[in-house]
């Protein structure tokens, strides 16, 4: 399954080549940051091709009152052409006209509109408007339409909106915002509570990846306090979050987020029973591996119980020798030696020395001189 | 190049970014894209037209073919 920014990504450019998600599933490998530069610049070239004629009207639309302009646009011009000759008008005159319109047409007008291009007028608009609009939108469930005017609009008309969002809503718009500055504000703006009650949507509605696509884009500060809010939820939350992230191959993401938890939520979160399953296990060393995530995951297994860290290294060992590889490469990073040491020194006997096995193997590598060190500081040698 | 993507660069202008993109992706592959964006230009053509034919019943009739060329341009 694709990474959550890829499933965000190929469901706007679903949209906006009106196809269905499932069509684009031959990009899915695609990293979410090329998917992106691809839809907008497949978005700027479809507006370029009539973009004078957009231009053209939008100036002729001066030349008459707002009352007629908003009439033409509402009986003949309809909701596609206003949605793309909008962002060519001032904004002082795209308000008066707006004004002077349905909302229902507003909002349909809203679903054509390029938000990045129209950003100037979509700022000017009126908080009263923008609200009356999102209810709309909301309730048609156009959520793509409404995280992608996030960045656009006023920060008075966003927080307004927010107000009057249920829990869902806020999580199937989050999914979907690109500007990550914006969602650190939305985060800023919403209290604990109101964040405990998104937390326990996401765990009754399914949306455990809605959650963990927010965790992905805010800045630490937030990351940590959206963490530390989720470890502070009882064991049946976590576990409905484990169990998601083993389902839905989510790992890397819930590992991020663990990740930036107060070390006593850390603790508590790694040693749950739900973690430390062999299978999970397996799985979290897996997403080390593949997203290159060891400095986060060498960490967590030093919190873990003795144990849970024997079962997390037989898991590394028993997947394909470049996993092992690469865990002893980070394990010998000088930031991570003092976690990996703790690790490996609690290891049972029989597993130490398998440990001692693999770094030997290595002896006549050029890195071997950083192995060494691994290996006499967890005195590995004496098992040789 | 797949003639899907020879036509699709008729109609529509790559930037370096969009470019990119096909380039890394195999020909089967490209072919489709090509094809899927290609059909999304050909609905937004169609939705133009509707929309501007519409407008122009606002247009007397003996003006509306020099008005629709003169804000629609052509893109056949």
């Amino acid at each position: 399954m694709p990474r959550l920014a890829v499933r965000a990504e190929l469901q706007k450019l679903a949209r906006l080549l009106d196809t269905d998600a499932a069509a684009l599933d031959f990009l899915a490998g695609k990293p979410a940051a090329d998917l992106r530069q691809l839809r907008e610049g497949v978005a700027e070239a479809m507006f370029k091709r009539h973009s004078s004629s957009f231009r053209l009207l939008a100036s002729l639309s001066g030349l008459l009152p707002a009352g007629i302009t908003a009439r033409i646009a509402h009986m003949a011009l309809g909701a596609f052409l206003a949605g793309r000759v909008t962002g060519e008008m001032t904004p002082k005159r795209a308000v008066a006209i707006a004004r002077k319109l349905p909302t229902d047409f507003l909002a349909e007008t809203s679903l054509y509109i390029e938000p990045e291009r129209a950003k100037p007028v979509l700022a000017a608009m009126p908080v009263d408007m923008i609200e009356k609009v999102a209810v709309i939108l909301v309730g048609q469930r156009e959520f793509i339409t409404m995280g992608r005017f996030v960045g656009a609009v006023s920060e008075a008309a966003l927080f307004r909106v927010i107000d009057r969002l249920d829990d869902e809503a806020l999580l199937h718009i989050g999914f979907y915002v690109e500007d990550a500055g914006r969602l650190d504000r939305i985060l800023e703006y919403l209290d604990d509570d109101r964040l405990r009650g998104v937390i326990a949507t996401a765990t009754d509605q399914d949306l455990w990846p809605e959650a963990l696509a927010l965790v992905q884009l805010v800045g630490d500060e937030q990351k940590g306090r959206l963490g530390d809010l989720v470890a502070d939820e009882d064991e049946a939350v976590l576990d409905s979050l484990v169990h998601v992230a083993q389902e839905q191959s989510l790992w890397p993401e819930v590992l991020v987020a663990v990740g930036s938890m107060q070390p006593a939520n850390r603790q508590r979160v790694v040693n749950l029973p739900s973690v430390t399953d062999p299978a999970v296990l397996n799985a979290l060393i897996e997403a080390a591996y593949r997203q290159a995530l060891w400095p986060v995951v060498v960490p967590l297994l030093a919190m873990m119980s003795n144990d849970a860290r024997a079962a997390a290294v037989e898991a590394a060992l028993a997947q394909p020798d470049e996993v092992w590889r690469a865990w002893l490469d980070a394990a010998a990073e000088p930031d991570l030696l003092p976690d990996a040491v703790s690790v490996f020194s609690g290891l049972p006997t029989k597993l130490r020395a398998d440990v001692a096995g693999h770094v030997a193997q290595r002896a006549d590598e050029p890195d071997a001189g950083r192995l060494a060190e691994l290996a006499a500081s967890l005195d590995l040698g004496r098992t040789r | 190049m797949g003639d899907r993507l020879d036509q699709l660069r008729a109609e529509i202008p790559m930037n370096v970014d969009v470019q990119r993109f096909f380039d890394g992706l195999d020909e089967g592959d490209r072919e489709q894209l090509a094809g899927l964006i290609g059909e999304a230009v050909a609905r937004q053509e169609a939705r133009i037209d509707e929309a501007g034919e519409d407008a122009l019943r606002l247009v007397p009739r003996a003006f509306r073919g020099p008005v629709k060329r003169l804000l629609f341009g052509d893109h056949d």
